[in-house]
């Protein structure tokens, strides 16, 4: 690794900072260790110092950036607003950051097409609130939204509670400009829905940083639903919630969302929102449906005689917005809630068939006991999209390499099952060693062989998503940091 | 290439796949001839494991394959340089993994659309891909050329719904990409890569697909207007309602009775569902099928363009699909040819079937459309007799960076082992 001390560093980063602040302005540079230092993480547990953090406002200056850390063979390492879980934007090889907060505008609206063309330091609920008077929106909705970025989303291939009817980021991109590794400045698609010659906007899209960086980026827009209906279905055991879930798309349903919390987390939840949430049961079901007002009153109907089928004990439905935002407050703040109960979490991200939920929850209650560390369950039912937070105190390094080992139990169980390591958050640093639990050596050498196509002397955010061979374990724990806070799913 | 290293390599390809899986004359060749180019050798391989033989066998060789399913869209691009081996993959068509309640499904390159489709009738699901002759059309053809009917308007087009894929590489590697849940975001979206690709980068030897809930009752609301700025005005009355069909699809007057412009809307749902898109539709509703009648409207409209020497496949923002359609008939008029264009003309994507002219006519034609439109438009000419291929661009131009597009294509099929000279490329 490069030394990153300040006095001590090399020449190379000494001129590229130079030229950058000559180019880009002096505040648009930063160098200090106290400044550095907050640029060091996501919201993940791996770490690492950048030598340099860079604020472009336009594609030029990235351009710029792009080919000066070429010149020096710097590592390159593009931020969005951090609020990933992988490690996606830690600058684990020194090097730049290239932080998109200032390249933060709407470029258009084109309501006509259902398009809209953006910078990619835009924020989810920025772009959601501009939208908002034309009833359009962009569907992906990460729990991170209101600070999470367009180009995160774009990078990570994003997900939420809504992918279950909208899809995820992908589906809503239909083209990018693209500054490559190289510096040169591209173009991938646009606005029509597909073009001839390979997707390389589709393929673009959860590439990690790896393959370039998104500079402008259009996105479909969706319609906003006439009509909403928020289901909360009560449950007695996990199995019946899990049940519930395959039932209901069983009955030929699919609802915009179907998010399911276990006990100890809505317990939790309760006491932080007061969101309604009954405490004594063992899960809920948050069920929303979106559509023509008879069809989600139809399937509303149907939702509930699901539910009660399976044993419900209770269905209530929100009777306004203020209930239904009252009910999602619950879940987007679960995460953060758990912060009552735990001085720490890890929060995986495995995804499973959805007729295997019942199956793994069991799976993750055994290891939980097993293990003597308490798991909460909060997660994206309906896609089969777990998010098992494993609650532990990162003080202690006996309950790191346990949670860690957990962790790695869970992901094969869920693999096995056909499943996956994840879902939305994306491999980067975190699950990086985990990707021969589902692929062979030939599948990551094609994929490296693609990767090697666009960034061949892998500048662009180095050692990630494929493994790097190391002694895993003590590398990771020592890098782990001691916050994680209002950390998302 | 002499008439013993055919044999040759006949034999060396047999001891790949076994004797009564090569064949190397009319008729155990079969009928697959492309723009007048014969392969010299078919292959049928079983296993994943020898289509990575034979591919290695053919990258090492300098020989050019041809991947094949159904022989449906064939005829797509530019004349074949030559074909050394066609590889037929109609035996890799096991269901890998289908529990209903999971909504997705495996399957072989080479299990048809017909067969899927039934197989997800019983059940009540459905994989979107509405394409003509399904009973030959294969899954890994299908994602080849990108296919779609008149459903992409809203389950979209193949990419938007392919989980997970086999394949192997030109140069007979084997691997996979994605996975077999509806949610995955580990490694590389090599899927994106290969569907549309037109067979240039790999051969796909499965795919896992989400599925979708079949609507209990659909019925479609023909709308007819006499011209096409009252058919375009209506598209944007029902795309900014709240109703969300399952197609809207634009028909001209050749394509459907002669003498409207037909903006037909098919909706799923229960009776009252079904009534509101009555009430919202209104007096545009001139028709209303159901069962039979809607069944073999939809059939028809797959239909479409089958016997036309020259068929477009455009793609363009959809704020400007009606002055595309305005354009394409202006130019056909002018080389006194006859047009039928239809599509899903809410999200850009329309279709033109051309009739009537001599070659040059074409040529001008197409040249002309092309510079009708966006940058980011295609225009594909997806049909047209052999002799005229040399005198247009079959492919046209794309928006996306053409260096990125071959740096892709290097490190998948580095030899131009795969569809030789047939891709945009």
């Amino acid at each position: 690794m490069l030394e990153s001390n300040y006095s001590g560093r090399p020449m190379s980063i000494q001129t590229v900072s130079k030229r950058l602040r000559q180019l880009l302005g002096r505040d648009a540079v930063l160098d200090r260790p106290e400044d550095l230092m907050l640029y060091e993480y996501d919201g993940g547990l791996a770490k690492g110092t950048p030598e340099l953090v860079v604020f472009p406002q336009t594609t030029e200056h990235v351009v710029a950036i792009v080919k000066s850390a070429n010149e020096f063979k710097l590592p390159i390492v593009p931020r969005g607003a951090g609020t990933g879980l992988s490690g996606g934007c830690v600058p684990r090889r020194g090097g730049i950051v290239i932080a998109f907060s200032r390249m933060n505008k709407i470029l258009e609206i084109d309501t006509a097409n259902r398009r809209a063309v953006v910078q990619p330091g835009v924020v989810n609920t920025e772009l959601s609130a501009a939208l908002a008077k034309h009833k359009l929106f962009f569907a992906p909705d990460p729990s991170s939204g209101r600070a999470s970025t367009i180009g995160g989303n774009v990078a990570e291939n994003s997900g939420g509670p809504h992918t279950l009817a909208y899809g995820v980021t992908v589906n809503h991109v239909t083209g990018l400009e693209v500054v490559l590794p190289s510096g040169e400045l591209v173009q991938f698609g646009g606005k029509a829905g597909d073009c001839v010659g390979y997707d390389l906007t589709g393929f673009f899209c959860g590439s990690e940083g790896l393959i370039g960086i998104a500079t402008t980026i259009t996105v479909k827009l969706s319609r906003v639903a006439e009509s909403v209906a928020t289901l909360l279905g009560i449950f007695n055991t996990v199995d019946d919630a899990a049940n519930t879930v395959t039932a209901i798309t069983s009955e030929g349903i699919t609802p915009a969302a179907l998010e399911m919390l276990d006990g100890l987390t809505l317990r939790t939840v309760e006491e932080a929102t007061h969101a309604g949430y009954p405490m004594d049961s063992a899960a809920v079901l948050l069920i929303e449906l979106e559509g023509l007002r008879e069809a989600t009153e139809e399937q509303a109907e149907a939702v509930a005689k699901v539910c009660f089928r399976n044993s419900a004990r209770e269905v209530r439905r929100a009777k306004d917005d203020a209930e239904r935002m009252l009910l999602w407050k619950g879940r987007k703040t679960a995460f953060g809630a758990l912060g009552r109960i735990t001085p720490s979490y890890y929060s995986q991200d495995c995804v499973v068939p959805r007729t295997k939920i019942a199956e793994v929850l069991r799976l993750i209650d055994g290891v939980s006991k097993k293990y003597g560390q308490r798991v909460a369950n909060i997660f994206h039912a309906g896609d089969g999209n777990l998010h098992p937070a494993i609650l532990f105190d990162l003080r202690d390094p006996e309950q790191l390499q346990r949670v860690l080992e957990m962790s790695r139990e869970i992901l094969t169980h869920c693999v096995s099952l056909g499943g996956t390591i994840t879902g939305e958050h994306g491999v980067g640093i975190e699950k990086q060693e985990l990707m021969s639990l589902m692929y062979t050596a030939n599948d990551m050498e094609i994929m490296q062989r693609l990767r090697d196509a666009f960034n061949p002397e892998g500048l662009m955010n180095p050692d990630k998503l494929f493994p790097i061979r190391r002694g895993c374990g003590e590398a990771r724990i020592s890098s782990v940091r001691p916050v994680l806070a209002e950390v998302t799913a | 290439m002499t008439v013993a290293t055919t044999n040759a390599r006949t034999s060396e390809l047999a001891a790949l796949v076994g004797d009564k899986h090569v064949a190397e004359s009319p008729p155990a060749l079969g009928n697959v001839t492309i723009d007048g180019a014969t392969p010299a050798v078919a292959v049928t391989p079983g296993l994943v494991e020898e289509v990575a033989a034979i591919l290695a066998y053919a990258n090492e060789r300098d020989l050019v394959v041809v991947p094949a399913g159904g022989f449906v869209h064939q005829e797509i691009g530019r004349t074949p340089e030559r074909i050394d081996i066609v590889l037929h993959l109609e035996r890799l068509s096991a269901v890998e993994h289908y529990d209903p309640g999971d909504l997705t499904i495996g399957v072989g390159a080479g299990a048809t659309i017909g067969e899927i489709d039934s197989m997800l009738r019983d059940q009540r699901q459905l994989l979107p891909i509405d394409i003509a002759h399904s009973d030959r059309a294969t899954i890994g053809g299908a994602m080849s050329v990108a296919a779609h009917g008149p459903l992409k308007h809203f389950y979209g087009g193949i990419r938007e719904f392919c989980l997970g894929v086999r394949y192997v590489t030109a140069d007979g590697k084997v691997a996979k990409a994605g996975a077999r849940v509806v949610k995955n975001v580990a490694g590389f979206d090599v899927m994106k890569l290969l569907i549309g690709s037109y067979g240039s980068l790999a051969v796909i030897t499965s795919a896992s697909f989400k599925l979708f809930p079949a609507p209990p009752v659909t019925r479609t609301f023909v709308c007819q207007f006499t011209t096409l700025d009252e058919a375009v005005a209506f598209r944007d009355h029902v795309v900014n309602s709240p109703l969300s069909p399952m197609c809207l699809e634009m028909l001209s007057p050749r394509a459907y009775d002669r003498s409207s412009w037909t903006i037909a809307v098919r909706a799923g749902g229960s009776e009252r569902v079904l009534a509101r898109y009555a009430s919202e539709l209104d007096s545009g509703v001139t028709k209303t099928l159901e069962a039979f009648e809607e069944q073999k409207f939809w059939t028809n409209v797959q239909q479409l363009g089958q016997d036309s020497p020259v068929l477009i496949s455009v793609s363009v923002p959809p704020s400007i699909a009606g002055k595309t359609i305005t354009e394409a008939q202006r130019l056909a008029a002018e080389q006194q040819l006859n047009i039928t264009c239809w599509g899903r003309v809410a999200i850009g994507s329309l279709l033109f079937a051309f009739d009537g002219g001599m070659a040059e006519s074409y040529v001008t034609l197409i040249d002309a459309l092309r510079r009708t439109l966006p940058r980011d438009a295609s225009a594909v000419v997806t049909r047209c007799p052999a002799a005229l291929k040399s005198a247009i661009k079959v492919w046209g131009t794309s928006p996306t960076h053409l260096d990125s597009m071959i740096a892709a294509k290097n490190a998948l099929n580095p030899k131009d082992t795969l569809n030789r000279g047939r891709f945009l490329l």
